[in-house]
């Protein structure tokens, strides 16, 4: 998953050590991080000319906003435009003042999260905010579940056989096929799946 | 239960420019770019309704287009919470100062514009290439709050109107704050801060007055200039607008005494003179400016003038 990690000029200076273990801490969780402050050598001409800046290419925002940068208000009004969901995070004991146009619409609240953190413990705060994200559907194809299965010689040669000389993994072989066939041909399961939602709505 | 929206008029004066490299898709020139534009800042509307109005592809640092604008939001500052407009920046400063001296509506009207244009783009980060974005989402923020003034929100900064002087730095707030704190800080959200004005009821009776003069002759008082031939210059003028570093040479105090005499003349940056011309130190230069040209509009002599001067219109007096 894509994130795009927001931290202001201050932050980036006051905190540079703290601003790492965050980051450490995403890309440790399997997530590909943009940061604020890198230099990009080509804005993108069709993203700029669509207007969006490369920022729709990612699932979701981290935006620490305990300092001051005229940015954050951008960021946010596009993330939510895009049903992006966001997460803002500012150190404890700071009041940052929620922007008056967050309160306007609810549908907002479902995209956005506001969280104060300390040093020991934004851990935990990204950790809710993943779990919150890897609940939504779009993300269901997300391999992020460790399931351990032992196979047999037969099937790893078979694997090996037909992995070889792609760029697929065996696991990536495995889950695509369990995705694409298996599920999708599992009537009985596919039945269940249609209920569940005719029922939920 | 949702809170109704508010509806944020934005008035194109020049400085549209979303994207410097692409000049030609990303510049209202005329009313029926407007679409387009929007099309490319579509985050706008999440924060309020907005209501789009051309009045220039560039605008004019004129006091003609000055009071085109003024009158284009007195007539409407019933059908709006607030009021955002896209500026050039060569001419913004003397627009923000004129606008509010004219317009005392209580209601917000900020004006902002692209950064980009003045400067000299190296590899942008992702946010380096959105000035006008980030610019104009805080500028329609603040068209939706508590405010009752004219500003100019650029960078992180809010700065009244009338109190704004060029940031020579290379920083993103090009503007600084004249002997004030700024309106309002940007953090998460916007932090007004208590010494702006609010938004109030407005007197709808109230007419609007935004005439200014025109043909000022503007001279600045420097050290080994020729006297005989300003003088000569001077003696032609309508109105005189100089500028002097403090304080004034005598040689020159005496010259422009007897010009006061004939015709309304204004010394910028002066100390307090005896003399019969004005002497301004408390306003920045462009707002001082502004002033005289609305003064002599409205003053019959300069006398009056003078008593103008004194009074605080919409915050522009520094009081030390």
């Amino acid at each position: 998953m894509k994130t795009y990690f927001f931290t202001s000029l201050n932050f980036d200076m006051e905190k540079a050590a703290l601003k790492k273990q965050m980051v450490k801490y995403c890309v440790q969780n399997g997530l590909t991080v943009t940061l604020s402050s890198q230099k990009t050598t080509v804005v993108n001409r069709e993203e700029l000319e669509k207007g969006d800046l490369g920022l729709a290419a990612f699932d979701f925002f981290i935006i620490e906003v305990s300092c001051d940068d005229p940015q954050v208000g951008f960021l946010l009004a596009f993330a939510l435009m895009k049903k992006r969901p966001v997460l803002c995070l500012f150190e404890s004991g700071r009041q940052p003042c929620v922007p008056d146009f967050l309160k306007l619409e609810k549908k907002f609240s479902a995209f956005l999260t506001i969280e104060s953190y300390l040093e020991k413990n934004f851990k935990k705060k990204i950790d809710k905010f993943l779990g919150k994200i890897l609940a939504r559907e779009e993300f269901d194809d997300q391999a992020t579940i460790r399931f351990t299965f032992r196979i047999s010689p037969r099937i790893d040669h078979y694997l090996e056989w037909r992995t070889h000389n792609t760029n697929f993994s065996k696991a990536e072989l495995l889950r695509q096929e369990i995705s694409a066939k298996i599920i999708k041909e599992d009537e009985p399961y596919q039945n269940y799946l249609r209920q569940k939602k005719n029922k939920n709505f | 239960m949702t809170i109704k929206r508010p509806k944020i008029c934005l008035l194109f004066c020049g400085g549209s420019t979303l994207d410097p490299d692409n000049f030609l898709e990303s510049t209202v020139k005329k009313e029926k770019d407007i679409d387009t534009w929007m099309s490319l800042i579509p985050e706008i509307q999440i924060i309020a309704e907005i209501d789009c109005l051309f009045l220039a592809a560039q605008a004019e640092n004129e006091p003609h287009f000055w009071k085109k604008i003024a009158r284009t939001i007195f007539l409407r500052r019933a059908e709006y919470d607030g009021f955002a407009l896209i500026c050039d920046l060569a001419s913004i400063l003397f627009t923000a100062a004129a606008l509010s001296l004219t317009l005392q509506i209580g209601k917000p009207i900020i004006l902002s514009g692209s950064e980009q244009l003045t400067r000299k783009r190296e590899t942008p980060t992702l946010f380096e290439s959105s000035g006008l974005k980030v610019n104009l989402i805080n500028a329609v923020q603040l068209a939706t709050m508590d405010l009752g003034e004219v500003a100019l929100m650029f960078g992180n900064k809010l700065i009244r109107g009338n109190r704004a002087l060029p940031n020579n730095n290379n920083s993103l707030n090009l503007f600084l704050s004249y002997k004030m704190e700024e309106l309002a800080h940007l953090d998460f959200g916007i932090s007004l801060s208590a010494n702006r004005a609010r938004r109030k009821t407005f007197d709808p009776e109230k007419p609007l007055r935004a005439n200014f003069a025109t043909n000022a002759t503007g001279s600045a008082l420097l050290p080994g200039m020729n006297l005989s031939l300003e003088k000569e210059k001077w003696s032609k003028a309508k109105y005189l607008f100089l500028t002097s570093p403090a304080p004034l040479d005598p040689k020159v105090e005496k010259i422009l005494d007897s010009l006061a005499g004939r015709k309304p003349v204004l010394v910028y940056g002066a100390a307090d003179s005896s003399g019969d011309f004005l002497t301004v130190n408390n306003l920045t230069q462009a707002t001082a400016y502004v002033k005289f040209l609305y003064g002599l509009a409205y003053c019959k002599n300069t006398s009056a003038l003078k008593e103008f001067f004194k009074k605080d219109l919409a915050g522009e007096i520094a009081k030390d």
